[in-house]
């Protein structure tokens, strides 16, 4: 059995979330705006998001790894 | 029965994966969006250069902008799309089988087509931006609220309890800050504005200063908020499937 997360909801997501990120960092002073760190943490959410959903790392939350073996028997 | 939320989330998710099929369409569409802003750039680049520098208000920068913007959302907004499929339908009559379905045709159609506009946004929206910044670069605001206060304009009249009778350079005063500002979070802003009265005009700035939380304004909860449904969206992106 192969396993695999959603690839294009984590980019997106990935992407929501450095956006939002970048203005957060902004409101509360810690990252200066400038159009490389408009651009960075987007594209680095993007990057995470697009990894996890390739490879699925996350553990299904409430399924141990035993009960997905006999599920697979 | 008519459609709930739910249904025409479906209809969005299943236009979002129809136009991820045609892959090689997105690459051509890329492509021409590309080299059409190159074109546009440089056309208005001459407008501007040929007009000394400045053209309606815009610069060489800001025109870069307004081109790789609009050239990125071509896709999304699909202009240049020809006819509908709702218009074909209408046209050969086939639209009379859409009204016997129980979902309302024009919200059907919408969610379909915002699934399809939202997928664009990823393959040829973001890289005809990032091409437009990495080669004739673009005048992007260094500050985070020209793109949420960006249509809402604040001039403070009248500032000062009285008349500069000596003619100072600088003078203290107060003003009266709009409603509007309000909603604006927490930082420092640089602010123009003029005082009229029987002697004259007098033009000036401040800077504000609004002290507070990232909490204390609704920009700042809104970005929390997104951050946080961001983020969730990450980790269920990353919880793995089981597929045959």
């Amino acid at each position: 059995m192969r396993r695999r997360g959603r690839p294009v909801l984590g980019a997106i997501s990935g992407l929501i979330f450095g956006g939002f990120l970048t203005i957060d960092l902004q409101i509360m002073n810690v990252w200066k705006l400038s159009i490389a760190s408009e651009i960075v943490l987007p594209l680095v959410g993007l990057a995470i998001g697009l990894a996890l959903g390739l490879t699925g790392v996350v553990r299904r939350p409430g399924r141990s790894e035993g009960a997905m073996h006999v599920a697979r028997d | 029965m008519r459609a709930n939320l739910r249904t025409y989330g479906q209809l969005a998710r299943a236009g979002f994966h129809r136009q991820s099929t045609y892959r090689l369409a997105l690459l051509a569409g890329l492509v021409t969006n590309i080299v059409f802003g190159f074109i546009r750039a440089a056309i208005l680049f001459a407008a501007v250069e040929s007009a000394g520098g400045t053209l309606a208000g815009y610069t060489s920068d800001t025109i870069s902008a307004y081109v790789w913007l609009s050239q990125g959302l071509l896709g999304a907004v699909n202009i240049l799309g020809g006819a509908s499929e709702l218009s074909e339908r209408i046209r050969n009559g086939d639209v009379a089988v859409d009204f016997t379905r129980p979902v309302d045709v024009q919200a059907s159609y919408l969610a379909t087509d915002l699934g399809r506009a939202a997928f664009t946004i990823l393959p040829r929206g973001l890289p005809s931006v990032l091409v437009g910044a990495l080669t004739v670069g673009l005048a992007l605001p260094a500050q985070i609220w020209p793109y949420l206060l960006g249509l809402v304009s604040i001039t403070a009249k009248a500032w000062g309890p009285s008349k500069n009778a000596s003619n100072k350079v600088s003078k203290a005063g107060v003003a009266k800050i709009p409603s509007a500002l309000k909603l604006v979070p927490p930082g420092t802003y640089h602010m123009t504005g003029y005082n009229s009265s029987d002697e004259g005009t007098c033009a000036g700035s401040m800077d504000l200063r609004f002290t507070g939380s990232i909490l204390s304004s609704p920009v700042g909860i809104v970005a929390v908020i997104g951050t946080l449904l961001g983020a969730v969206g990450v980790v269920f992106a990353g919880i793995a499937k089981a597929l045959p």
